[in-house]
């Protein structure tokens, strides 16, 4: 017994000690500009782990990738990428995802569906100085990235809204024709039933499982704006506890509801709501996105495209209530050390390779375009941001008039699209989409990927030159 | 009810009314960028007619001194005669090698400014596959140079994504950045080795030749390195910066001598003098140096990468 106890001692001071030295060590290379941590935000199916697995293998194996604008890489300067794990997270499986492209016929990398980080460490050639002659040619840099499945990025808005907010929210999206039509008999019961009313756990629960079913037939729609992001990707180590939105409320007076007794519905919503917030949403939002120096906002501009007009007006409310819930600015030194704002975003419009090269520009208008939207003035006039058209893995060969490509069936094609506007489309310009859905393409098959082989893509290095090159 | 205006007549159109989108893609223009207002034409043109002037009154001059002396010579000696004949012809093939030289130089400035405009009109409007022809010049310009090989290399491996502004910035960054640090060696040794000679040389007038010719040798070689042999004529704007390094050299020296005269009189005064001298003329052709790049690369320097004196200090600071 009194062994247990010295030992369960001796394991904490340990790991206090370990923790006390990682995060000292981590302050330090803070403070001295060599550790910044970059947030990947991006909707499910945007290519986070994809890119993520791309940006690791085009960094270790930097000789080969021919990264000619980011200067380190072009000029043989990174000698040495490891692969560390994320204090209190699963490592990112890189390794997975390199294995998964190699197979054959090859796959994309699985999407995420739990919490996994790592710390990126890169051993380069410091530039010839004083300083380099004195501390020695080589130096040590370190990115700090986490993966998260892109459903849960659009609970982030809620930590802004209460229960009542979120319900007067989830009533106007009732009203869009596609989302009505999606719910079917769950719009009509939720639109009367009364909020005063007392349901059982049970009939709690088949509600919110009707919703959920809702909720994911709107991701098989391409709509972006879902919430409860866990209802469609549930965290099995958490406990969700079942709610939906009442669409009667606007009937009824907040104060008369706050009065309710406890066990009446919107009670009882409110408190599973807020239960959602507090206890899922709140930790969620404090451990991964508080700290992020850097953001790379992957938008599938042609998936939102090819939906037509509705999802992509969808895509677009979504993306502005998600950039709402970050804070953005020029760090100072303390604030750098303690909580740092986000001081440089890269919009970036993924999988480019999917229309041709000469409509790439077209694309990166449309995406700043896009940006002026969502984006307030007050953040893009205080930070550095930047619009790029750029491919981690890139899967088709670009022939002038058209692309070809392997289907998921493993059939070679020829691949054409409308023309991409350089400006959110007009009415006119919608027509050309509504005929318009792009095949799932198959990887590429890359022999000697798993010995370093380069990965095709397109802009990567522009990528990690806007994110990363100023830091060697 | 809304009262008759006379000034108003309604057409009878159905078409949807639509308002001219705002105008707001202009640029706004700096001074600077007013390149081409005549500030001075007037003047120019003048100047212009007089040089010619002056030209053809020396020409008018030499053509009737050599008409003179032929004549004389005839009536002396008919082999003097024709001695000075060939001599005069092999004068006259070799200014003409000289003129040709001169203007074919002439041309390819012009080429490269021109290049130079397009790479930068292709970096501003952002187009796709507009700069096929400028990359067919380019290799053209370096056809017959080293720098040859390295231009194809990176050609053959530039990506087949890239827009017309990616291409440019391609080609900077993986081609003329390889010139660039050819240039700032030359640039930072040169200037150093004419720091040093200022600081040693008690003479005014060696300060001004070594000057004159250290910094001509040097402007040739940057136009060697960028694929330009204009080897005896420099660019005039280049020319005028090396008159201005020569004369400060001589005004500086002169400067010098008279401060060390009346405030230093002991040896430490004149060497410090001496060293403070040498260490701003050498920045000055280091000055002269980075202007003959900008001057000669055919994909002018961005904010970024601009060659700045700091750099070529580092150069020469880690040897």
């Amino acid at each position: 017994m009194e062994t247990d106890f010295l030992s369960i001692i001796k394991s904490t001071i340990k790991d206090g000690t370990r923790d006390f030295i990682t995060n000292t060590n981590k302050l330090i290379d803070r403070a001295l500009d060599k550790h910044i941590c970059i947030g990947i935000p991006g909707f499910s199916g945007s290519g986070k782990s994809t890119f993520l697995t791309s940006l690791i293998h085009h960094l270790r194996y930097s000789n080969e990738s021919q990264l000619y604008g980011f200067i380190p890489a072009r000029d043989n300067k990174i000698l040495d990428v490891q692969i560390n794990p994320l204090p209190g997270c699963e490592l990112f499986d890189y390794e997975k995802g390199i294995e998964a492209l190699a197979s054959n016929p090859p796959q994309w990398p699985k999407p995420t569906s739990t919490l996994s980080g790592c710390i990126i460490e890169i051993s380069y050639k410091r530039k010839e100085s004083i300083s380099s002659k004195l501390f020695g040619d080589t130096s040590v840099f370190r990115i700090e990235i986490r993966d998260y499945p892109g459903e849960w990025l659009l609970d982030l808005p809620l930590l802004k809204q209460d229960y009542w907010s979120w319900c007067q929210d989830q009533i106007e999206l009732s009203q869009q024709t596609v989302r009505s039509n999606l719910m079917g008999d769950l719009l009509q019961r939720l639109q009367t039933i009364n909020p005063f009313t007392i349901l059982t756990d049970i009939e709690i629960t088949e509600l919110s499982e009707q919703f959920t079913h809702y909720l994911k037939q709107c991701k098989q729609q391409g709509l972006t704006l879902i919430q409860p992001g866990r209802f469609l990707l549930a965290d099995t180590s958490q406990t969700v506890l079942p709610f939906f939105p009442l669409l009667s409320l606007r009937q009824y007076n907040q104060k008369s509801l706050g009065d309710a007794d406890d066990n009446t519905l919107y009670k009882v919503m409110r408190k599973h709501y807020q239960y959602y917030v507090d206890e899922i949403v709140l930790p969620f939002r404090d451990e991964f996105f508080n700290k992020i120096d850097r953001q790379v906002v992957l938008i599938d501009v042609l998936k939102a495209l090819s939906g037509g007009k509705d999802n992509f007006d969808d895509m677009m409310v979504a993306l502005s209530r998600m950039m709402d819930s970050y804070h953005y600015g020029i760090n100072s030194f303390i604030n750098k050390l303690s909580s740092p704002d986000i001081e440089r975003i890269v919009f970036l419009a993924s999988k480019p390779d999917r229309v041709l090269s000469n409509q790439h520009e077209n694309l990166r208008s449309l995406v700043s375009n896009i940006i002026t939207r969502v984006c307030p003035q007050s953040v893009r006039n205080v930070i550095p941001i930047d619009t790029e058209v750029a491919c981690s893995v890139r899967c088709t060969a670009d022939n002038a008039l058209f692309l070809t490509g392997v289907s998921l069936d493993g059939k070679l094609g020829k691949l054409e699209h409308p023309l991409i506007p350089d400006k959110i489309p007009t009415d006119e310009q919608w027509k050309g989409f509504t005929e318009w859905q792009p095949t799932e393409l198959q990887a590429p098959l890359i022999s000697g990927l798993r010995q370093g082989a380069r990965l095709p893509s397109i802009r990567m290095d522009t990528v990690l030159k806007d994110l990363i090159g100023d830091k060697f | 009810m809304t009262k008759h205006d006379p000034y108003f007549t309604p057409i009878d159109d159905d078409s949807t009314f639509t308002v001219p989108d705002t105008i707001s893609d202009v640029e706004v223009r700096t001074e600077e960028d007013y390149l081409y207002l005549p500030k001075e034409i007037e003047n120019r043109s003048k100047f212009k007619w007089l040089f010619f002037a002056v030209i053809g009154l020396i020409s008018s001059l030499i053509t009737w001194e050599v008409y003179t002396t032929l004549v004389e010579l005839f009536k002396f000696n008919v082999v003097f005669y024709m001695l000075f004949i060939v001599l005069i012809l092999l004068i006259s093939v070799l200014a003409s090698i000289e003129a040709y030289q001169f203007y074919k130089g002439q041309q390819k400035l012009k080429h490269i400014d021109k290049m130079r405009e397009q790479a930068d009109n292709f970096i501003r409007e952002r187009s796709h596959g507009k700069s096929t022809l400028f990359i067919i010049e380019l290799k053209q310009l370096y056809s017959e140079s080293p720098q040859g090989k390295l231009l194809q290399h990176v050609i053959s491996n530039q990506p087949d994504y890239l827009n017309d502004a990616e291409i440019i910035t391609y080609l900077s960054e993986n081609f003329f950045s390889h010139l660039d640090k050819e240039a700032q060696h030359i640039i930072s040794s040169e200037s150093i080795k004419i720091g040093t000679i200022i600081a040693l040389s008690p003479l005014a007038i060696v300060d001004t030749l070594v000057v004159l010719w250290r910094t001509m040798r040097m402007v040739n070689q940057i136009n060697g390195i960028y694929g330009l042999s204009l080897t005896r004529i420099a660019q005039w704007k280049v020319f005028i910066k090396i008159v201005k390094a020569t004369l400060l050299a001589a005004s500086s020296e002169v400067a010098i001598s008279g401060i060390v005269d009346k405030a230093a009189e002991g040896v430490a005064g004149a060497v410090t003098g001496s060293l403070a001298q040498g260490v701003g003329i050498g920045i000055y052709a280091t000055r002269v140096g980075i202007e003959s790049m900008k001057n000669i690369r055919p994909i002018a320097f961005t904010e970024e990468n601009l060659t700045k004196i700091n750099s070529i200090m580092n150069i020469f600071k880690n040897g």
